[in-house]
């Protein structure tokens, strides 16, 4: 099978000068890209790295993108490890992998070596620099995994989504084809590289030859900043998630400033409003625009639906329909398929597996429910139903997990942390989605700051919650059960 | 608005936080966008405070003085 890295060996070829990614600090050509790359790949196999995991321990920059393709290179598969992420969190990641290999960078080096004593750690510069053949490899066997990224778990036990060669390439293959990526393209990077949702910037630069710049965190606190930084680099195709969109015209930005000469806006993650929706047309009005859909499960996005024109207020942007190669049913309540129901995705971009967790894997893929496409579908745990046009409507979660800043959040997951809590007898979570909060309740002698600051040593920022607050009792339903119901009621009025 | 309402209001974003003397809010990380955002509808919506994209700048948000100033000049307009 064709390696997604045969496309950087041909944009490299043509575009050795180009600027692919840069973070502001450092900057990578694509033969600079490419060659960062190989020295990484060199230096594992140098090193006896073979089909296994690689964890990643950087600062999101430039070089984490070539320390990524390095690990691929090698025949390995990369696993991000945030250096935001609460060290409980990064120690539950690494027992569930072992790796026996960890590239970083000087600034995490002691860190992962902490983190994972037992490793070969390897730092990113001498790496990067190490004798390599001048091209990348042209082949990869499509059934090794090609990475593996780690999501919120409703037990508080994260899950590792495994995701093949196989499924990049097949994403490789349609992404930049649906949304009409090109040279001229210039991205402008919201998301962390810890998740798979940078991939389409990936794609964007290795495929298409665009330029990427991950924009610096602080930026999103500073929306006038923000444009201005786009404005100043070229910046015209941004794929954020909904709430980093939604955020900037919430604010009234596009008052003070514009974002100029915008020719893409992709909004993944959630479906954004119309209100904000029709800011954003208003100030890109040469932007074609895509409201997109999909799981980490499958490789990023996966149904797409082009924006054009006024929306009605009243209706929920769609997310469209499924891209060429994947699957979509809606799956009633007996599992077969029909209008309404549970998304469930099928086809070359459904993962492997959850990583080492047969169990959790079994319960999300299942065999084709029509029998006659003998594919793998993942059931996404969302819900939606198709309009008149056969168009996808997202209606929401069957399950506890939230969309929350673009992330997922499994409540059960804050859920059982608090329960880890010396002094909280019972937590209930529950989100508060028009404010972006979530909350938590607790039972127990715990003082709430107490349980602030322990939520905070064992979950990453976003899945702590907004607000704490100590109860006397927490209603249960007849099977002992949280009421969350009751509990929404008494304490939203609603 | 009073500055112990703006206290409130933000210790319901972090308890954790003495608001009263933390300063850094935005260079420390402490508050995050969504906080700003947070924060920013909460004023309007609650206290009829309209906040401006100029004023969404760090300075303004890394103390709740320099907010509780801003509120002021603001409610004066």
């Amino acid at each position: 099978m064709r390696s997604i890295l045969a496309y950087l060996n041909a944009t490299a070829d043509r575009l050795p000068h180009k600027l692919a990614f840069s973070d502001g600090e450092t900057g990578l050509t694509f033969s600079a890209l490419r060659r960062a790359a190989a020295g990484v790949g060199a230096c594992l196999k140098n090193s006896g790295a073979n089909r296994e995991p690689v964890g990643v321990l950087m600062e999101r920059g430039a070089q984490e993108v070539a320390a990524f393709l390095g690990v691929m290179e090698a025949g390995c598969f990369y696993v991000p490890l945030d250096e935001q992420m609460p060290r409980e969190r990064l120690e539950r990641i690494v027992r569930t992998l072992a790796p026996r290999f960890i590239l970083s960078d000087k600034k995490n080096l002691t860190a992962a070596e902490g983190l994972c004593p037992a490793a070969e750690h390897l730092l990113y510069g001498g790496a990067a620099a190490f004798p390599a053949p001048d091209r990348l490899r042209e082949e990869a066997e499509g059934e090794d995994l090609a990475y593996v990224v780690f999501t919120s778990g409703s037990t508080g036990e994260p899950k590792g989504v495994s995701i093949r060669n196989s499924s990049l390439l097949e994403y490789a293959e349609t992404l930049p084809r649906v949304l009409g990526f090109d040279e001229g393209l210039v991205f402008g990077v919201q998301s962390p590289l810890y998740f798979d949702a940078y991939l389409k910037e990936l794609l964007g630069v290795i495929v298409a030859g665009g330029t990427a710049y991950l924009l610096p965190r602080e930026l999103f606190v500073n929306p006038m900043a923000l444009i201005q930084y786009i404005n100043d680099r070229g910046i015209n195709a941004l794929c954020w998630v909904s709430s980093a969109f939604s955020l900037v015209s919430r604010l009234r930005t596009f008052r003070a400033i514009r974002p100029q000469g915008v020719k893409l806006l992709c909004f993944g993650s959630e479906v954004l409003p119309v209100k904000q929706l029709t800011d954003w047309q208003q100030a890109c009005p040469d932007a074609r625009i895509f409201q997109l859909y999909g799981a980490t499960e499958c490789t990023g996005m996966s149904c797409f639906y082009p924006v054009v024109g006024p929306q009605d207020p009243d209706r929920p942007v769609p997310v469209g329909k499924p891209f060429p190669g994947t699957s979509l049913l809606l799956l009633n309540d007996q599992g077969k398929p029909d209008r309404e129901g549970e998304i469930a995705l099928g086809g070359k971009c459904v993962m492997a597996g959850y990583y080492h967790d047969p169990e959790r894997t079994k319960a999300v893929l299942i065999p084709d429910p029509v029998g006659d496409l003998g594919l793998t579908f993942y059931r996404t745990g969302d819900l939606g139903r198709f309009d008149e046009n056969g168009d996808l409507i997202f209606l929401g979660r069957r399950d506890q997990q939230v969309k929350h800043m673009g992330h997922r959040v499994e409540l059960g997951e804050v859920e059982a942390a608090a329960l880890s809590l010396k002094g909280v007898h019972e937590a209930a979570c529950l989100y508060v989605a028009d404010r972006q909060r979530i909350d938590l309740f607790y039972t127990g002698p715990a003082q709430p700051w107490d349980v602030v600051i322990g939520l905070k040593q064992k979950l990453p920022g976003y899945m702590t919650p907004s607000r704490t607050e100590q109860r006397p009792e927490l209603p249960h339903l007849p099977n002992g059960k949280l009421d969350r119901r009751t509990i929404e009621q008494k304490e939203y009025g609603r | 608005m009073t500055f112990e309402q703006l206290l409130n209001l933000l210790c319901d974003l972090h308890p954790d936080i003495d608001f009263a003397t933390a300063e850094g809010l935005i260079d420390k990380k402490i508050l995050t966008s969504f906080d700003v955002v947070s924060i920013a509808a909460e004023l309007s919506e609650t206290y009829g405070v309209e906040l401006g994209a100029v004023d969404i700048v760090p300075e303004n948000f890394n103390s709740a003085r320099a907010l509780f100033a801003l509120i002021e000049r603001r409610e004066d307009e």
